[in-house]
């Protein structure tokens, strides 16, 4: 008995144990399905049991997840299931840190406090999209952006037929990171330019597929050599024209269609976003010129083939004359190395330490202030006309930026007009002194004059023969041919540099003169035509002037105002005879110039010398590399 | 004489606005606010917002009064009068004559503050913010100023609900709406007509997302939003009728 009850206690007990046991896995098991769900999801998915929980979520790209993965805050499951707890928002940054970081500064967040599932709200059946990603990417977008913006009137039309090149909302806006900006705040301004020229020309300039979609890269890098381009690649963006200011964020239809931000009517409105008060023909100005195109801008192709012409022969002529000039000298001297020292016959006179007067005070300063504002002008212009140059940005910043740069440049150029004024009035006081008429032409070809004559053409001739060792060296009167070319450079120069600067300057008050491809034209004059004179005076007037072996290092009689009378006698021989004939030779002998005025004429004038062949160093270097 | 100079006196010193003679708070950028906290001073953030606004999402600890709330959640304003107050908003400063400033001044608090650049310059400085009670987004499209008269031909039965404040609404609107304040929608909602379309308009479209999304959360199938709000209503209709 006691063994028959003992054994029907032991299978009481037993029996006990084994619901006890079964029933505390079963708990266990529970509880686990909301910590665990990735072998219990059956657990969650009893209730949970739609089929976006069980196979669409399998198939997702979260699948191999768990639901606490996610869920992390669902571990009490009775009080899930009666509601008592509701499961806070998913942190999705726990495992997707990187996107989570780049989201904090997106637009989305920023202004309108999305979170992921915001966008995402297929989340529990969300798939890799693979190729069909970008189509995906504006499917999701323009369920609130307004479609007729992107699908109507951009690149979508190519993505939606199949383009995979076609770009996205998100190849321009960015994933997860579009940046936000205000519209009120310059620098945010300024900011989304940078931004956006940038997305653009990641496709625009890519050689490969442009070449795979029929496009031109030329529009990006016809862009790049107007003001708008070189002032944002020199990254100063506040105040000019990018991409999406003129093309108007979406709108890329063809000009001719009349929603077209690039037709004519539409082009006011984005041109009138900083332009204020010009004529309607403005809008022709070309924002993707091409001057080697002789069909589309016809006026520009011929313009620029002159400016060519114009620098070739420039260079050819003066480069030519220069090179033959020093070699002349130099073999000169060799042939003096030769003979031995021969001593060279100094006129009596010369032998006092009395020197001629040259220069007025009034000619002396001019020439500073030309000096000063030449080389302001080439300062402040050059770092924009070779804006990919690595000096570019540097010299632009030392003077606090392309807007301090130009206005300086501004400056620089109402002095220089200011000083061709004045030279101008000087002339006309030259050949009418006292409004006298008679005589004018005499003192026009006169050797006073600084108008070229027939003695210049002989003179050119003359000096091409001594040259080659077929005649004597010319004999020069007071003005030689090639200063007379410098003198007469001025005119031409700032008639086209200064004509044309004062287009660019004021291009709204010149559409009302000229179409707005005039502008393109204006540019081309004035960057050629600066390098024309920055170079021929960093080159071919140092050489004439100063670097002539027996000039060299420097001629300060500019700065001085005068000079030995030796030197008369030897570099101007028909000067100073008529100046003796005339009996004026005495009335014009001077003092040496004062200790003062020799240091400023020594410092400023080597200075320039230097900084002049610095410059010359560096815009070559631009011009052949860059 | 002496009665009038009297009467002169009682006007100047009662009859005339209180505060009207206050300062506008200064402007703070959000580090500055940050060092104030740094240094252990007393700093309470007055989120000037609708309340669905400021539950959605607000900068931690921040109190909820609507410019609009002045009278009835003055007193929910700290004791303390040398508390720093710092009043903000959303994309852009709360403007001087919020009431609830206003209120703050005359209860004679002397530290106040309006945060530069509101919630979003605080967010894009990286500082924490807290959802209290979040409205998930509805996503759906907005109407363009363009299109607006051409929807309106086509759903004559559309019913357009302007959720700027009353002034605001007085001031201009387009013709039809009906004014109702985004602070005051979570009470009103309710008015709104279930059958009908609803266009939701803000003043610069930066809010009524939030309304939108609201609506359609409690029940309102159609509804849409004008991208730009009245500010690109009124700039695309420059000149025409309202």
């Amino acid at each position: 008995m006691r063994i028959r009850s003992g054994g029907i206690g032991c299978g009481l007990c037993f029996v006990a144990f084994v619901c006890l046991t079964l029933g505390l896995i079963w708990a266990v098991g529970t509880v686990q399905a909301a910590g665990d769900p990735s072998g219990t999801s059956r657990n969650c998915q009893s209730c949970h049991n739609d089929a976006l929980y069980k196979s669409d979520f399998q198939a997702s790209a979260h699948g191999r997840n768990t639901c606490a993965s996610c869920h992390t805050d669902i571990t009490g499951l009775r009080r899930h299931m009666t509601g008592e707890t509701k499961p806070r928002p998913v942190n999705c940054g726990s495992c997707h840190r990187d996107i989570a970081s780049r989201f904090r500064k997106d637009v989305h967040y920023i202004k309108q406090n999305f979170q992921c599932q915001d966008c995402h709200q297929d989340i529990h059946g969300i798939r890799k999209s693979g190729a069909g990603f970008k189509v995906a990417v504006v499917e999701n977008c323009s369920q609130c952006h307004s479609r007729e913006d992107y699908i109507l009137l951009g690149h979508s039309g190519a993505l939606l037929k199949g383009n995979a090149d076609a770009a996205a909302c998100t190849d321009c806006h960015g994933l997860h990171n579009t940046p936000y900006y205000d519209s009120s705040l310059e620098r945010d301004k300024a900011a989304a330019r940078e931004n956006y020229n940038r997305r653009c020309r990641s496709c625009h300039a890519d050689v490969k597929m442009a070449k795979r979609n029929r496009f031109s890269t030329k529009t990006v890098a016809s862009y790049d050599e107007t003001y708008h381009g070189k002032i944002l690649n020199l990254g100063f963006s506040q105040r000019v024209a990018g991409c999406a200011d003129c093309h108007l964020g979406h709108n890329i239809l063809p000009k001719n269609d009349l929603r077209s931000a690039m037709h004519r009517n539409n082009m006011k409105v984005a041109c009138k976003e900083c332009h204020k008060g010009f004529h309607d023909r403005f809008v022709s100005f070309e924002a993707h010129p091409n001057p080697l195109d002789p069909k589309r801008s016809p006026l520009l192709y011929w313009t620029n083939v002159f400016m060519i012409a114009l620098l070739g022969g420039t260079f050819a002529f003066f480069w030519l004359h220069t090179i033959l000039w020093w070699r002349r000298t130099y073999c000169d001297k060799c042939c003096e190395g030769k003979a031995g020292f021969i001593e060279k016959t100094i006129l009596p006179e010369c032998r006092e330490e009395k020197q001629i007067q040259r220069f007025p005070i009034r000619d002396r300063i001019m020439h500073v202030l030309l000096i000063l504002s030449f080389f302001t002008l080439v300062m402040t212009g050059f770092p924009i006309k070779y804006y990919d140059s690595p000096w570019a940005k540097i010299l632009i910043n030392l003077w606090g930026g392309a807007y301090r740069a130009g206005l300086f440049h501004r400056i620089a150029a109402l002095v220089l007009c200011g000083l061709f004024l004045y030279t101008l009035w000087l002339s006309l006081h030259f050949l009418f002194p006292k409004k006298q008429f008679r005589g004018s032409l005499q003192r026009l070809f006169g050797p006073d004059s600084l108008f070229p004559n027939f003695k210049d053409f002989k003179d050119i001739i003359g000096m091409f023969k001594w040259f080659f060792g077929k005649g004597d060296m010319p004999k020069f009167d007071r003005w030689t041919y090639w200063e007379k070319f410098d003198f007469f450079a001025v005119f031409w120069g700032m008639t086209a540099i200064g004509g044309s600067g004062f287009m660019l300057w004021f291009p709204e008050v010149f559409s009302y003169l000229f179409p707005g491809w005039m502008i393109n034209v204006a540019t081309v004059v004035h960057s050629e035509e600066a390098f024309l004179a920055a170079i021929f005076i960093f080159t071919v007037h140092f050489f004439n002037n100063h670097f002539v072996p027996n000039k060299f290092p420097l001629e300060p009689n500019i700065f001085t105002g005068r000079y030995r009378l030796e030197a008369l006698w030897h570099e101007r021989p028909l000067e100073y005879e008529r100046l003796m004939a005339e009996g004026r030779l005495d009335a014009m002998k001077r003092e040496g110039p004062g200790l003062w005025t020799q240091l400023f004429a020594s410092v400023f004038g080597l200075a320039s010398l230097m900084l002049g062949l610095l410059l010359t160093g560096l815009i070559f270097w631009a011009a052949l590399f860059y | 004489m002496r009665c009038i100079c009297a009467a002169i006196f009682f006007i100047m010193v009662f009859i005339s606005p209180v505060g009207a003679d206050q300062k506008p708070p200064p402007r703070i950028e959000p580090r500055a606010v940050v060092r104030m906290m740094d240094n252990h001073e007393n700093v309470v953030f007055i989120n000037v917002l609708s309340s669905l606004e400021c539950m959605d999402i607000r900068i931690s600890g921040s109190l909820c009064i609507a410019c609009g709330e002045a009278g009835e959640k003055a007193r929910v304003l700290p004791r303390d009068r040398n508390a720093k107050l710092v009043f903000y908003g959303g994309n852009t400063t709360v403007e001087a004559d919020c009431e609830i400033i206003r209120e703050a001044q005359r209860q004679g608090f002397a530290n106040l503050y309006i945060l530069k650049g509101g919630l979003t310059a605080w967010k894009r400085s990286g500082y924490e913010v807290e959802s209290v009670n979040r409205i998930p987004r509805v996503l759906g499209s907005a109407l363009k100023p363009a299109n607006l008269k051409r929807w309106l031909n086509l759903v004559p039965a559309a019913l357009i609900i302007d959720l700027r404040s009353p002034s605001a609404y007085r001031s201009n609107h387009i013709t039809g709406a009906l004014n109702m304040p985004l602070f005051l929608l979570h009470r009103t909602y309710q008015d709104l007509p279930w059958d009908r379309p609803l266009l939701v308009i803000d003043a610069d479209g930066s809010r009524s997302f939030l309304a939108a999304s609201y609506l359609r959360r409690k029940g309102f199938e159609n509804v849409r939003r004008l991208e730009g709000g009245m500010a690109a209503w009124q700039d695309w209709n420059k000149g025409g009728a309202p």
